[in-house]
């Protein structure tokens, strides 16, 4: 449950928020990786490669944070 | 089952109004994270649940038995050594001297500052005496846990350590109500539950 700046209430399950995210992109070119980034910048992650388990985790946790700051200031 | 209740509660402090009309229910056996920038009113919420600050407006209903809190910004009393501390606080919260000190052995011993047993509080860290109070309200067999950022002066050990037990807590059906200004850090309990 989050208390947003007008006070109000919202109630949300982490997983379904968590099942919601794609913040990680797997790109195979340099190419590809610099669009990604010129496209994305901090949004999401852009990484050549394989993905790193452990990495994409705490990624997805920091874009919680991002994605919720903005729901309780700008709502 | 709802183990805690809030119907209609309002609350202002002075002019300035915390909340209006908050109606809301928490689950037994789950844990529930309750996420706020600091300022928002975590705090007030969490003390209204507990009863400690009364509404302006409506009612906060309890139906649970036994209730352990740790309050945000608070220290175990810093002339008595660590363990003296927690055979104190659990002989008030009604344990027998025996139990207490069984009890306070086992949580120094699981929260890793067994060798702090014999020092006085206010020898140890920040983050130490973060822990002792932890292993008080953790010690203490509650239905309802309600823990008010309990994450912000532990490390990492003392953070997962504190995962693990919240996650023992869970698992023997207890509710745990955890504070926090980063869902990050309440996803991360979840994860480990």
């Amino acid at each position: 449950m989050i208390i947003t700046k007008s006070k109000r209430f919202l109630v949300f399950n982490p997983w379904d928020l968590l099942r919601g995210t794609e913040d990680k992109l797997v790109i195979e070119t340099d190419q590809e990786l610099d669009k990604c980034h010129h496209i994305y910048g901090k949004a999401y992650l852009c990484e050549k490669e394989t993905v790193n388990l452990n990495l994409y985790d705490s990624v997805r946790k920091a874009n919680i944070d991002d994605l919720l700051a903005k729901v309780v200031f700008y709502e | 089952m709802e183990v805690l209740k809030l119907e209609g509660v309002a609350k202002s402090y002075g002019e300035l109004k915390v909340f209006d009309d908050v109606t809301l229910s928490f689950s037994e056996g789950l844990i529930h994270g309750v996420i706020a920038p600091n300022g928002y009113g975590k705090t007030t919420l969490l003390r209204i649940m507990l009863g400690i600050v009364k509404p302006d407006k409506g009612k906060a209903i309890i139906r649970a038995n036994k209730v352990s809190y740790l309050p945000q910004d608070s220290e175990p009393i810093g002339v008595m050594t660590a363990k003296d501390f927690l055979i104190s606080y659990l002989v008030l919260r009604g344990y027998s001297f025996k139990v207490a000190k069984e009890k306070a052995e086992e949580f120094l011993r699981f929260f890793g500052i067994h060798m702090l047993r014999d020092k006085p509080v206010d020898d140890v860290s920040g983050g130490q005496k973060q822990r002792v109070l932890l292993v008080a309200v953790m010690a203490y067999d509650a239905d309802l846990y309600v823990l008010d950022e309990p994450l912000t002066y532990l490390d990492i050990e003392g953070t997962t350590l504190l995962k693990g037990i919240i996650k023992k807590l869970k698992d023997q059906g207890k509710t745990i109500i955890i504070s926090s200004p980063l869902a990050s850090n309440i996803i991360d309990v979840l994860m480990r539950s």
